[in-house]
């Protein structure tokens, strides 16, 4: 835990549930899934208290080679313009297979916001041959599954990041899911199975 | 138009240049006085490294995507279980909510694990191992995606809310 605003040092375990690279996998390395996440740099957040998620440069080149190791595909959680900077170089050093898949998480405060030019301004920076994914949080999320796929990318929803499907409506998961669905379909969009992603992303199937 | 009120944005080129020349590591480059139309027809290259005239396969952006993945998120690690019962705590309710989430049409399902007590997220692996090995048992196939973003926060004195 940091301490207050006059006096942040000195630093203590209490507060934090910070831990080293091989650690944070060890559910990776043991249960292999066909994707894990890596949040590809630093951020306040200020829901539900005053927090900092710290992933320095070197935390996150040790997680990447770790997970490449595995035989895991990364999916590349950027929160902001810099955190696609900090992607690109993970790529150059090699610490990436292709495709790189990407998620633009939007609208989580402080990272960027959900406003539809400040997300094309990120799917403008995406690297070559990335396949990408956005969501926003709270009330913009189903308006997101629209606007990602229009974007050329695909969707995501659910309770992590959204817990009503109307105004004052508390929402399942599956009810999130077939809302997605609706949306997509009445674009008359394909929506794909997990067959078709392992095929599209290179993903090993396990389980 | 003439005369009217409204104001007509500067011609400058449009956003489909700007990707190309970000698609290819290249500067951006500029050049006015060519409408979006007469760019593409005109054979310039997009950028003066880009040899040949830009096709829509440069771009990310500025295509439609018609085939679409749908990914679930299924819990996180948010206080989201004092607002919401129906956000899924014990790994065998995570379990069931994606097996449900890609019955409904998800092709991955991205989990994180909770505290069975305290509902606030965790790392604990026997977790993990038991809403993995419930959601790769059940009769409907899905893409499983673990978040590895457990293990970098902290808070600070004056957090209203205590980090894992």
């Amino acid at each position: 835990m940091l301490g207050g605003v006059d006096a942040p040092l000195p630093l203590n375990a209490d507060g934090t549930d910070m831990a080293g690279a091989a650690e944070r996998l060890a559910h990776v390395a043991e249960l292999r899934p066909e994707i894990c996440t890596l949040d590809c740099g630093s951020m306040n957040f200020a829901a539900g208290g005053d927090y900092v998620m710290t992933n320095t440069p070197a935390m996150l080149r040790a997680m990447a080679q770790r997970v490449q190791e595995l035989g895991v595909r990364p999916e590349l959680e950027v929160f902001d313009a810099g955190h696609l900077v900090m992607v690109k170089d993970l790529i150059r050093d090699g610490l990436i297979d292709d495709p790189p898949l990407i998620q633009l998480c939007m609208g989580i405060p402080y990272g960027a916001p959900a406003d539809p030019l400040g997300f094309m301004a990120l799917v403008n920076q995406l690297p070559p041959g990335a396949v990408f994914s956005a969501f926003s949080i709270g009330r913009m999320q189903l308006p997101y599954v629209a606007l990602a796929a229009i974007a050329g990318g695909n969707v995501r929803v659910g309770l992590e990041d959204n817990i009503y499907l109307s105004r004052g409506v508390l929402a399942s998961n599956a009810q999130l899911v077939e809302r997605a669905v609706t949306i997509l379909e009445a674009m008359n969009v394909r929506v794909l199975g997990p067959g078709d992603v392992r095929d599209k992303l290179g993903l090993v199937e396990r389980g | 138009m003439r005369g009217s009120s409204i104001r007509r944005p500067p011609i400058s080129e449009p956003l489909v240049f700007i990707h190309a020349g970000a698609l290819h590591g290249e500067p951006i480059t500029f050049r006015r006085g060519l409408s979006a139309s007469a760019w593409r027809s005109s054979g310039y290259p997009a950028s003066p490294t880009l040899k040949r005239p830009l096709d829509a396969a440069d771009t990310i952006a500025g295509r439609v995507n018609t085939e679409v993945f749908i990914t679930c998120a299924v819990t996180g690690a948010g206080d989201t279980t004092l607002s919401s019962e129906r956000v899924p705590v014990t790994p065998q309710q995570i379990a069931e909510s994606a097996i449900e989430a890609a019955r409904a049409g998800a092709a991955v399902v991205h989990i994180h694990v909770r505290d069975p007590e305290t509902g606030r997220g965790s790392r604990d692996v026997a977790l993990y191992r038991e809403a993995v090995e419930r959601v790769r048992a059940a009769d409907v196939d899905a893409v499983v995606n673990l978040t590895a973003g457990m293990g970098a926060t902290s808070c600070s004195a004056a957090s209203t809310r205590r980090s894992p």
